[in-house]
């Protein structure tokens, strides 16, 4: 298992879809996204996310359930400093624009190739998400860490 | 990225080259990691996680959609 140089904090960035799935009861990954989550509650996992994906996953949250409340629900919890808001600066939109020009599909966005560059910058373990794309570029997914 | 200078004792400074070789990265690299590996334990709640993952239990809903998080892209910009 891949851990951090000097200290067994597993440091994990959330994709957008895995925080949709743990907030959306009725999706077909909750229950997967429910137990990662439970593991790493047990790993004393650190939790990273892009501020890219903070504002798409409330921007989705808004639009697509009609309502404000869930959107400002979820954003809330993201200020509370329990998970690190990895700051999408000149460096790291530098750092994606090799993968977003590779893509070739119009299936994976901007966002996605900021959180690889996001993993890659800040020497991350793993992304948290159900989207094997991730794997194919090179990136630890977290349901591999914890075969 | 920004440039900064720091002042550490010769040994560590041998130290840090012998990580440096074995990891086969830069000395930079080495510091930047570690300093990061340091920051990120002296600011972490070992309760950060847990408390994030009930709060998000303690939120959630049932808005009936199966491929919310599959889909997320299209419910959001089509």
């Amino acid at each position: 298992m891949t851990t951090t140089p000097g200290t067994n904090v597993l440091r994990i960035l959330l994709d957008s879809d895995a925080l949709i799935a743990m907030v959306e009861g009725s999706d077909a990954s909750h229950e997967r996204a429910t137990e990662i989550f439970r593991i790493l509650i047990a790993r004393n996992a650190c939790l990273f996310i892009a501020s890219t994906t903070v504002a798409e996953v409330i921007t989705t949250l808004q639009r697509k359930y009609g309502h404000r409340s869930a959107a400002g629900d979820l954003y809330e919890r993201l200020l509370t400093h329990w998970v690190e808001v990895v700051p999408v600066d000149r460096d790291l939109i530098s750092g994606a624009h090799a993968y977003y020009t590779s893509f070739g599909s119009k299936q994976n966005t901007i966002f996605d190739a900021i959180n690889i560059a996001a993993v890659k910058t800040y020497h991350l373990d793993a992304i948290f998400s159900f989207d094997r794309w991730y794997a194919r570029q090179g990136v630890t997914m977290v349901s591999e860490l914890f075969k | 990225m920004i440039a900064t200078t720091i002042y550490m004792p010769r040994d560590l400074y041998g130290r840090v080259g012998l990580v440096a070789r074995d990891q086969k990265k830069p000395k930079a690299q080495v510091i930047r990691d570690f300093v990061a590996d340091g920051v990120a334990k002296q600011q972490h709640d070992p309760d950060a996680t847990r408390k994030f993952v009930e709060a998000l239990a303690s939120m959630q809903f049932r808005g009936g959609v199966r491929d919310a998080s599959k889909r997320h892209d299209h419910y959001t910009w089509d």
